[in-house]
């Protein structure tokens, strides 16, 4: 079975790239300039500027005495991969086999697609959705394809099976990607376009002009014998951006941040995928970096969400210095389907979810908040904290078995050290008072009414971290029931407990 | 061949699609407003509110220290997290042991505790929370919050509650919700029972607790009873074998 490919092609990448970055720019006249050691020069140009005949290779002091009101920007070499990341993404959702073909440019493999024509209508609605424009051409050929591509200027051109050759003819030889001084010699011959070098024998060409000109005759063919090699998509999306003067203000942070955002998530829908995870990569000016982690609790597409969170967290901690990059970086996780039920207990969004726990880990610090977990031994005051993910509502609501009431004891964390005094045989306390300036709550004085222990406790005595305490429970005189506790190793006193 | 008992109607209508578990609308309804109330499994308070509390409130629990407030924000926490609910504990203090939370059947999975330093992190927290789609917030304050604290808040609280169809629990050392509340508990010094004769060695069973229920909006009811809160059978049988292993 021959080969199928489509070519989805972004003209005028560097400037594509570019505006998808800064959109404000789309409708001025724009021209990227490439700049080398002292030099610069236009590597890419807007149609306005074009027709006022500036032509990438020109110098900027050329294209500025042709049109003086040219904004020329340097090019944004970040910009660009996130760009080319982008649109390999949307390929990849389409076909299981997709190339990375250079800048701007991606092979599809269309084996046994049955509307070709379908699939490229779909195709440039996703790259539109990741904010790029995408020629398409199909064809049997990476060449021929990448030449339909070319030139069909947003109206897709199908070439049929067997119809490369007769396609490519009347083309010159620049567009088959030639080396120029191949191109230089076959000129010389009289041979300019595909066509006339497709009729000429390939042994005898290769002959003279060895392998170069006989994979170039090849192309010229239409022929492409070699398979796709695949992209493999990356675990990580990423969104960066080269600043051309450093941001010192969280306001102009955020116009930068919020684009970049709205350009990742679009890429993580195309992937059917949301973010979990949110890093930050701060360049900052004149050196070093500064890297920043959001963990959401549930997986979230919303830009206004995470812009938020990021408000949040450089609000909190300012970088230190002036920015000039910016990386962002999503770690794309299946999205959380929640079926919403009639019956079960009420749902909750996932998005709001993952808000807050954010913003009460950037409020109060992700040390404080969390979900409880037990943890084994024997310390009264031992606890655990992990990351908040509920588990998916029930789809009913169970019938609860009643539990009883019992009392609780409100754990004391930290331990209030007291001064304990003792009386009797055997040995018991009968007055306690707290030894350090306490906050109210934390303040024990008074007569023991009743004391009850001692309870021993010890662990770990084989280790360094050995506990053995003598617990007692008691009853002050303001009614207040107490946990206390001797430490038998330094013969100090604290409180660990009320019975509330 | 079977017959009809006899009746005034010896054709009754048959449930609309037997067997294919559809339901009527008016069958739907009833289990809604089932759905809207819901059990703390504290008796007396079940009792005053005829089978469960109603979502959309702030409950406002007083009591001194040792009156049983911290046994019945588990509980409370308890019945939400075991019927599915999402939960959140806001400790100011950071008293809550996940281990015997875990005995008292909490859902910890399901559980949200945040651990503010201070009261108004902790209101603000609320605040939070409550608007993000949690079933219940359990505020606890185990001190009276310090001057500066803007008691306008639980207006401001008591409003997140009822748009949100949440239950607001706040338990505080006084009552200082004031008219923001829609059910006040106050929960009045408990009595310790102590096992044992005069000199013998004794041992704390649990606790008796007088309660008094008032409701500030609606229909002005009110409910007094006392309840025990027993100490866990599990501690009383380990203190209890130390005991006679001691004597």
């Amino acid at each position: 079975m021959s080969k199928r490919i489509a070519c989805l092609l972004v003209p005028n990448f560097p400037l594509t790239a570019r505006i998808r970055r800064d959109p404000q720019i789309a409708r001025m006249p724009v021209a990227i300039l490439e700049t080398q050691g002292m030099t610069s020069s236009i590597l890419a140009v807007d149609r306005s500027a074009s027709r006022r005949g500036i032509r990438p290779g020109h110098s900027l002091s050329q294209a500025l005495t042709l049109f003086p009101g040219l904004l020329a920007i340097p090019r944004d070499l970040a910009a660009e991969q996130s760009a080319q990341e982008a649109l390999l993404e949307a390929a990849s959702g389409l076909s299981p086999m997709v190339e990375n073909a250079g800048a701007g440019c991606v092979f599809l493999d269309l084996q046994g697609v049955r509307s070709e024509r379908n699939l490229v209508e779909e195709a440039i609605r996703k790259v539109a959705a990741v904010g790029l424009t995408a020629w398409v051409g199909v064809s049997g050929g990476r060449i021929c394809v990448r030449v339909a591509a070319r030139r069909s200027r947003g109206e897709p051109t199908f070439i049929p099976l067997g119809g490369e050759a007769s396609f490519l003819a009347p083309f010159p030889l620049a567009w088959l990607d030639a080396p120029p001084v191949l191109i230089e010699r076959l000129s010389l011959w009289g041979v300019h376009r595909a066509g006339e070098l497709a009729v000429l024998p390939a042994g005898e060409l290769a002959q003279r002009l060895g392998p170069e000109a006989l994979a170039l005759h090849r192309c010229a063919r239409g022929e492409d014998d070699q398979p796709l090699i695949s992209w493999q998509r990356p675990l990580i999306l990423s969104e960066r951006i080269d600043l051309e003067w450093p941001l010192d203000h969280l306001e102009q942070f955020f116009t930068v941040v919020h684009p970049m955002l709205e350009r990742l998530m679009a890429r993580l829908i195309v992937s059917g995928a949301a973010c979990r995870r949110l890093d930050l990569s701060l360049a900052l000016d004149p050196k070093g970096r500064e890297e920043r982690t959001l963990s959401l609790a549930a997986p979230s597409t919303e830009v206004k969400t995470l812009t938020e969170l990021i408000f949040l967290e450089l609000s909190a901690r300012p970088p230190r210095a002036p920015v000039t990059g910016l990386a962002l970086l999503a770690y794309p996780e299946q999205p959380r389907q929640v079926q919403f039920s009639l019956f079960g207990p009420a749902t909750y969004s996932s998005d709001a979810l993952a808000t807050v726990i954010a913003r009460l880990s950037v409020l109060m610090g992700a040390h404080r908040i969390g979900s409880p977990r037990r943890v084994d031994g024997h310390r009264p005051e031992r606890h655990a904290l992990s990351s908040y993910v509920p588990p998916l509502p029930l789809r009913t609501s169970p019938l609860l078995e009643r539990k009883p009431l019992v009392a609780a004891i409100r754990v004391l964390r930290p331990k209030i050290p007291l001064q304990v005094q003792i009386e009797g045989s055997p040995p018991q306390p009968v007055s306690v008072k707290t030894r350090n300036e306490e906050p109210v709550f934390r303040r024990l004085s008074g007569k023991i009414l009743v004391a009850s222990g001692p309870w021993r406790l010890e662990e770990g005595w084989w280790s360094d971290e050995a506990l053995a305490r003598d617990y007692w429970d008691v009853q002050l005189q303001d009614g207040g029931i107490y946990r206390i506790f001797q430490d038998l190793g330094k013969k100090h006193w604290f409180a660990d407990g009320i019975y509330d | 061949m079977s017959t009809y008992p006899f009746s005034s109607n010896p054709f009754p209508k048959p449930p609309p699609f037997p067997g294919l578990g559809v339901i009527t609308g008016s069958e739907l309804l009833r289990r809604q407003e089932r759905r809207s109330t819901w059990v703390t499994h504290i008796p007396l308070l079940d009792r005053f509110e005829e089978g469960g509390l109603p979502r959309g409130i702030l409950i406002e629990i007083s009591g001194k220290i040792s009156s049983g407030r911290f046994a019945m924000d588990l509980a409370v926490l308890s019945a939400a997290t075991r019927a599915g609910e999402l939960a959140a504990f806001i400790d100011l203090g950071s008293h809550l042991d996940p281990q015997a939370a875990d005995a008292l059947g909490i859902d910890l999975t399901r559980l949200l505790w945040v651990r503010p330093s201070e009261a108004k992190e902790a209101a603000h927290s609320a605040e939070m929370i409550l608007n993000s789609g949690f079933s219940l917030v359990v505020l606890d304050l185990p001190e009276r919050p310090r001057p500066g604290f803007n008691e306008g808040v639980w207006i401001r609280l008591s409003r997140a509650a009822r748009d949100q169809k949440a239950v607001l629990w706040v338990s505080t050392l006084i009552p200082l919700t004031g008219s923001a509340a829609d059910l006040t508990v106050r929960a009045d010094r408990s009595r310790p029972l102590w096992a044992g004769d005069r000199n013998a060695p004794k041992l704390l069973m649990g606790l008796s607790v007088d309660l008094s229920i008032k409701r500030r909006r609606g229909t002005r009811r009110e409910l007094s009873g006392k309840i025990f809160l027993p100490m866990a059978k599990d501690i009383i049988d380990v203190k209890a074998h130390c005991l006679s292993a001691g004597s």
